[in-house]
């Protein structure tokens, strides 16, 4: 078959996939206005159908990239021969078109998951669910037949592709947009439902109930989005740091933040059948900003407003954004009646009022960061003039909420629900109180200066203990009242409430990165010198030896480094070596810092230039306890697969609903 | 060549999602059923919820959080709460029951629930 033929098949998956989607649409709907339920079938093979479409279209793009067909414009322009085959694969993602279509792929296979998770239990909410996410596919369909196809053919065929950006020529940036794509288009799953509880008035805990792992899902691959963006920038971007408020990180961080907000508000509906429609909002709100998140990320809009205009996409983003807004709006308006409060706040010493709390800071943070990051694109729309808010900005606002967030973790686990009595509450308060003041004195001694930096130290101490004690305490409880030894108590503490403990142990992971943050931010130093070989640069207990320059060719990239000898203390204790790439065919230089890294603290230099008589200029950064941040990311993915996985407990409980369902839906069915 | 795959593709869309359409009587009690357990899937939740709630309470208290008065207080509304919704479910059940042929305790003639297999007024074999 012709390479224009491959193509013309590549255009019509998405051809077909927009009209079966709009289809969808009408027949989900139809089937529950019409009472037809041939129309409700009709629709889960439809769903299958666009799923197979988009797995057709991933297919033929993928076969296009690894096997260099670059008359395809999108090939050309994101992959070359000397390219690695992973950063090849990873180019279906790495662009605009391949990862719009990526967005739609993972979306049509999540409404097939929605069906087999749902169908057979004629979960009402389900036809409604599948006629949303067949909007928002629908939608992404049109982007891509419209406005900016994947399988558009060039007129001739270039004898080699310009290839992706060397940046992204690295494994965090492979897994990177996967986790952060699947984390954007899972919290379409639970916003749908919303969207459908609304329809069809069913407001109770039950939507939120069979998305909450759904939402879990899509917050756990939000936060590894973020964890492999910051490693990504930490070990490729060379510049010392892991997040520059950059608009991109925003737009990741924002809906993290609201989704964390909803995760926990959707507790105080469940326990307490309030904040409905708090919740119906948070949800709108962290999709929503998924969906802009993609936009920003994917349309250069914040670089320059122009941009808005090249494409027209900006303007489509912008009305799917506000259709979706709108209808939200309009059919929780219709439904407020029925989403009255179940139950009033009992006291402001209660645990749900720290929950209030918690959402009310989240929110805070994500409206100061969002404001931040279009900040200059409403000034140059307004005052025709770029103001770019900078990271002061960023860290002076956010820096005070986030730590009032965390001494709030803290607070929150010590309060029970409703109503906590001041004795019990001095109990608990006065042994994580007394350990971190003694931590604050310790480190005051230690000749820690930075008032920041004590205060954060202070309040990571703090939580760390109200987390250890109530590990403690749930243990001695265990030992108590079920008379288990001390080996069998904590595992069955978290086994028999994986919710609460998995929640419990990612908060412990939250803390840790704190720890990370905060001794990487306030506690940094750095050198920058220009060494002849043989010279040497000190900084802290460290002494680097230069020993020589040397050039490489490597894959498909010039590299020029630098070996050094490190000395810790005078005793040599590594040798490392920060290069420089020069990639030819993109035309771009890029930076690989060398990293020594301890338990205390990062040696993190890198190559920041070099002179023809073999001289280098070397930047050394210590970073203190900066491991702790990915450590604490790894016990937070932990926390929150725990709380993911089925509690035996819900299990039982389904099973049993399940089958007393089965038998009223059996007798109904021969009912006359 | 390429028309063919086309038109072969476009076919086999159709084709999947029309054929529910041809059939239209085979599917007829599929809304009707969904509509039944809706109100029973929300009892189920309502009484999942409440006993979730009540040994959440029982752990909260173990570890100290709560004062015994508000504890007792707690406990005592949770019992009467998961009361109601149990009788609500059980008054459901009858009348589904009801409607198939119901089932009733041999012995005492009380109605009983189908996945019981002891009669809940005087516990003879059902």
């Amino acid at each position: 078959m012709a390479l224009s033929q491959i193509a013309e098949i590549g255009n019509l998956t998405l051809v077909l996939g927009l009209v079966v989607s709009l289809y969808l649409i009408f027949a989900a709907i139809f089937s529950q206005r019409k009472q037809r339920p041939e129309f409700l079938v009709s629709v889960k093979h439809g769903v299958w159908v666009i799923a197979g479409l988009t797995t057709l279209a991933v297919f033929i793009l993928e076969w296009a990239l690894l096997t260099h067909q670059f008359r395809f414009e999108y090939v050309a322009s994101h992959v070359s021969r000397d390219q690695p085959v992973l950063y090849t694969v990873s180019a279906l993602w790495g662009g605009q078109e391949g990862s719009l279509l990526f967005w739609v792929w993972l979306l049509s296979l999540f409404s097939a998951a929605v069906l087999i998770q749902h169908f057979g239990q004629r979960n009402p909410l389900v036809p409604w669910v599948i006629a949303f996410m067949a909007f928002t596919q629908a939608f992404f369909f049109a982007l891509l037949v419209f406005i900016t196809g994947p399988f558009t053919l060039l007129a001739q065929t270039p004898a080699d592709g310009i290839g992706l950006n060397p940046l992204l020529q690295d494994p965090g940036m492979f897994i990177h947009p996967v986790t952060q794509y699947l984390g954007y288009v899972g919290f379409t799953v639970p916003f749908a439902f919303a969207l459908a509880a609304l329809v069809t008035g069913d407001l109770g805990y039950e939507w939120i109930r069979v998305t909450r792992r759904w939402a879990l899902f899509a917050w756990l691959f939000l936060s590894l989005g973020l964890l492999f963006g910051m490693r990504w920038a930490y070990v490729e971007l060379g510049w010392g740091g892991y997040w520059g408020w950059d608009p991109v990180e925003n737009a990741a961080l924002i809906p993290w933040l609201t989704g964390t907000a909803y995760l926990h508000s959707i507790m105080i509906q469940e326990k307490r059948g309030m904040l409905k429609v708090w919740n119906l909002a948070l949800i709108m709100l962290t999709f929503l900003l998924c969906i802009l998140g993609t936009f920003i990320t994917r349309s250069g809009v914040i670089q320059s407003v122009h941009a808005f205009g090249v494409s027209s996409m900006g303007p489509l983003f912008l009305a799917y954004i506000a259709a979706a807004l709108v209808i939200f709006t309009y059919l929780m308006y219709r439904r407020l009646d029925q989403l009255q409060e179940e139950n009033r706040l009992d006291s402001f010493w209660s645990r749900e009022a720290t929950f209030l709390l918690n959402n009310l800071i989240l929110l805070g943070a994500a409206v100061a960061t969002l404001w931040g990051t279009i900040f200059p694109m409403l000034s140059e729309i307004i005052a025709g003039k770029q103001i770019t808010v900078a990271a002061p900005f960023f860290n002076q606002v956010n820096g005070p909420i986030f730590l009032a967030l965390i001494v709030l973790m803290g607070v929150c686990t010590m309060i029970g629900w409703r109503h906590a009595s001041p004795r019990h509450l001095l109990r608990n308060f006065i042994p994580p109180a007394a350990v971190a003041l003694s931590a604050a004195l310790a480190l005051a001694l230690l000749s820690v200066r930075d008032l920041y930096g004590l205060i954060a130290f202070t309040a990571a101490a703090f939580v760390l203990t109200t987390v250890l004690l109530e590990f403690y305490r749930g243990i001695r409880a265990r030992m108590r009242m079920y008379r288990e030894n001390i080996l069998v108590a904590p595992a069955q503490l978290v086994n028999k409430n994986r919710r609460r403990y998995g929640g419990y142990i990612t908060h412990l992971g939250v803390i840790l990165a704190v720890i990370g943050i905060v001794g990487s931010t306030f506690f940094q130093t750095d050198i920058q010198k220009n060494i002849a070989p043989g010279e040497t640069v000190s900084l802290g207990r460290y002494t680097l030896q230069f020993e020589k320059l040397k050039m490489t060719q490597e894959g498909n990239a010039q590299v020029i480094g630098a070996d050094l000898s490190v000395f810790e203390n005078g005793v040599l204790v590594d040798t490392l070596r920060p290069i420089k790439a020069y990639y030819a065919a993109a035309d771009q230089m890029t930076t690989e810092v060398a990293v020594r890294t301890t338990a205390l603290e990062d040696l993190y230099i890198i190559l920041a230039g070099w002179n023809d008589d073999g001289s280098a200029t070397l930047k050394v950064i210590i970073n203190p306890l900066v491991v702790w941040l990915w450590i604490g990311f790894g016990v937070f993915v932990l926390g929150a697969l725990i709380a993911m996985l089925p509690d035996p407990r819900e299990a039982q409980a389904v099973e049993r609903v399940r089958a007393e369902k089965a038998l009223v839906g059996a007798s109904s069915a021969t009912a006359p | 060549m390429e028309i063919f795959v086309i038109l072969a593709l476009v076919l086999a869309v159709i084709l999947i999602i029309g054929y529910p359409l041809v059939n239209p009587a085979r599917y007829r009690d599929l809304i009707e059923r969904g509509r039944t357990s809706a109100r029973y899937n929300d009892l189920c939740d309502a009484r999942e919820n409440i006993f979730e709630a009540l040994r959440d309470l029982q752990f909260e208290y173990a570890t100290g959080k709560l004062s015994t008065a508000d504890y007792q207080q707690l406990d005592a509304r949770y019992q009467t709460q998961a009361a109601d919704v149990l009788r609500q479910i059980d008054a459901l059940q009858a009348q589904t029951q009801n409607a198939r042929g119901r089932r009733d305790c041999p012995r005492c003639h009380a109605a009983a629930s189908a996945s019981d297999k002891f009669c809940a007024q005087c516990g003879a074999k059902i």
